[in-house]
């Protein structure tokens, strides 16, 4: 789906590259989750991923299609859809349902098309019931799944999406996770989620960690988060329950290592309490 | 006492078509020296709350206090009120706008009318409070760090030397380390100068080892109240008003049936069970 090899980006040819020698593979319906601290350059690299930016050195390919190829950037647009951190900053109707029309209006999509298409992406992220709302009064997890259904619209095939939760509450943060996981298990979509919150990467498939602009880590979360010392020393934190484990693992007590939820807390525990 | 609110009620354009109760019926007392956290999903009524604290808000019936003025006397001197109260809002960084951090900070104390020396004064002590270096201080509010950004922005607070300082979440958006660092800075601020804190926030497992007192904003009115521990024992309530208790209060209960909120204090005491085995 998304392909980098050796890319490598600077804003401008004076300051340092913010980006070094990026290889990675994204497959089709994978579920990936990219961390590092702020400055790390998990931003800048999401933006090439549907040319946005475009690399210094080394190549992008977004959909099997090179970023650098100028005559194919709606191709590249329409495949892979951006979501950023405040939802205020994406809507530009005032009815919720004209704005998820907003993208396949300006792709020239037939009117009857349209109405299938935005009707599906409000039910897919389960906000039919406010397709005549004003989106300004919408919550922030409402207007953030809008964001995400306007998106949607486009019928891509991979959504990324930029720290998509920090402004919101725990209920917005888990109405828009519970939507993504439903678009990457129902839909076979693949997802990009660029976050700061560990509890949102454990649900991921893969979580990726940047750190100075460099992958320090490409592994399953349980793989990723078993080194509480050294993701802390990337300025990154880990679960709760993960550190507890680790913790406890130190001092000697016999728990599994790589704890990431709750529930395997609960299980782990619950052998060593009998 | 800093604030003394009894039975305020708050309501947005009263008497028009989109009329809308915000805070119903809330008594609050903060005294001095108090560290406290006022928690509650979007629309819970906590940002409206903290609003009356400096005044910007009057209530729509009940009284309020703060500082001893009350702020819906007609001759209540609302500008000392808002030297007393720092009020440090969401993004604050949004709201720098000088060439410098120095110039940036030292505009609050211009404004109350302090000369160039005292200024100056006040911007060092504001500064070194947030842990602010005379580097940073020289640069330009657009090229530091996020976090540095809103220790800034923190400081152009402070440097009105308020009684009373409410932060609006003030860790939103940033990463783990910014978001300790964040901490950090008001947990030592608060234990070195004795100044009295507000935090309005959802971010519950922060909290949780930061705050001294916790309030519960729910549907306007304040649901809940008590130390963390106590608050977070509760976490199937919360977790109904649309709130979410530490992993580890949850992990704890379930399993010990205790109320623990930290994960050091987790560990010691999972560690002394093992041990009595």
């Amino acid at each position: 789906m998304i392909k980098t090899e050796k890319l490598t980006f600077n804003y401008s040819g004076e300051q340092p590259n913010v980006l070094k020698d990026i290889d990675i593979e994204i497959k089709n319906g994978e579920f990936v989750a990219v961390l590092g601290h702020n400055g790390s350059g998990k931003s800048t690299l999401a933006k090439h991923f549907n040319a946005i930016l475009l690399p210094v050195g080394g190549t992008v390919y977004a959909n099997g299609i090179n970023t650098k190829d100028e005559s194919r950037l709606y191709d590249i647009r329409r495949a892979i859809g951006m979501v950023f951190q405040n939802p205020d900053n994406q809507i530009v109707a005032t009815i919720v349902e004209e704005d998820v029309a907003f993208a396949p209006e300006n792709l020239g999509v037939p009117t009857a098309e349209i109405r299938e298409t935005v009707d599906w992406a409000l039910d897919t992220v389960g906000m039919t019931e406010y397709k005549q709302h004003a989106p300004h009064l919408l919550s922030g997890g409402q207007k953030q799944r809008i964001a995400i259904a306007g998106v949607l619209a486009m019928k891509p095939k991979c959504i990324v999406l930029d720290e998509p939760t920090a402004m919101l509450d725990p209920i917005g943060r888990k109405e828009v996770m519970d939507t993504l996981m439903h678009l990457n298990s129902k839909n076979a979509m693949t997802i990009v989620l660029i976050t700061h919150n560990m509890d949102e990467a454990v649900n991921a498939d893969r979580v990726i960690i940047i750190s100075d602009g460099e992958i320090v880590k490409d592994a399953p979360p349980h793989i990723v988060f078993s080194d509480v010392d050294e993701i802390k020393a990337l300025g990154l934190d880990v679960p709760q329950v993960t550190e507890l484990m680790y913790e406890l693992r130190k001092a000697g007590l016999d728990v599994p290592s790589g704890v990431i939820t709750i529930e395997d807390a609960y299980k782990a525990l619950s052998e060593v309490a009998g | 006492m800093i604030i003394k609110a009894e039975n305020i009620s708050y309501t947005y354009s009263e008497g028009g078509p989109f009329e809308k109760e915000a805070l119903y019926n809330v008594s609050i007392t903060i005294n001095q020296g108090d560290f406290v956290g006022i928690i509650g999903h979007t629309g819970s009524g906590k940002s409206t709350l903290v609003q009356h604290f400096n005044g910007l808000l009057k209530p729509t019936s009940g009284k309020i206090t703060v500082c001893g003025i009350d702020t819906l006397d007609k001759k209540a001197n609302l500008k000392k009120v808002r030297t007393k109260v720092g009020l440090v809002f969401q993004y604050p960084e949004h709201q720098l706008f000088e060439e410098t951090v120095r110039q940036d900070i030292a505009f609050a104390p211009k404004n109350m009318g302090l000369s160039e020396r005292e200024t100056q004064e006040r911007v060092m002590w504001a500064a070194s409070l947030v842990g602010l270096t005379d580097e940073i201080l020289e640069k330009s509010p657009f090229e530091i760090s996020g976090g540095q950004k809103r220790r800034a922005a923190i400081a152009g607070v402070l440097a009105m030397q308020p009684d009373f300082l409410v932060l609006d979440e003030p860790t939103a958006g940033l990463d783990p380390s910014g978001r300790e660092e964040i901490l950090f800075q008001i947990k030592k601020l608060h234990k070195e100068t004795g100044i009295t804190v507000a935090i309005v926030s959802h971010g519950m497992e922060d909290i949780a080892k930061t705050v001294e007192y916790l309030y519960v904003m729910n549907k306007g009115e304040i649901a809940m109240q008590g130390t963390p521990l106590e608050v977070y024992a509760q976490y199937e309530l919360l977790e109904k008003m649309g709130l979410d208790a530490p992993q580890i209060t949850k992990l704890m209960k379930h399993v010990y049936g205790v109320n623990i909120c930290t994960v050091e204090d987790a560990k010691e005491y999972i560690l002394g069970v093992a041990h009595r085995a």
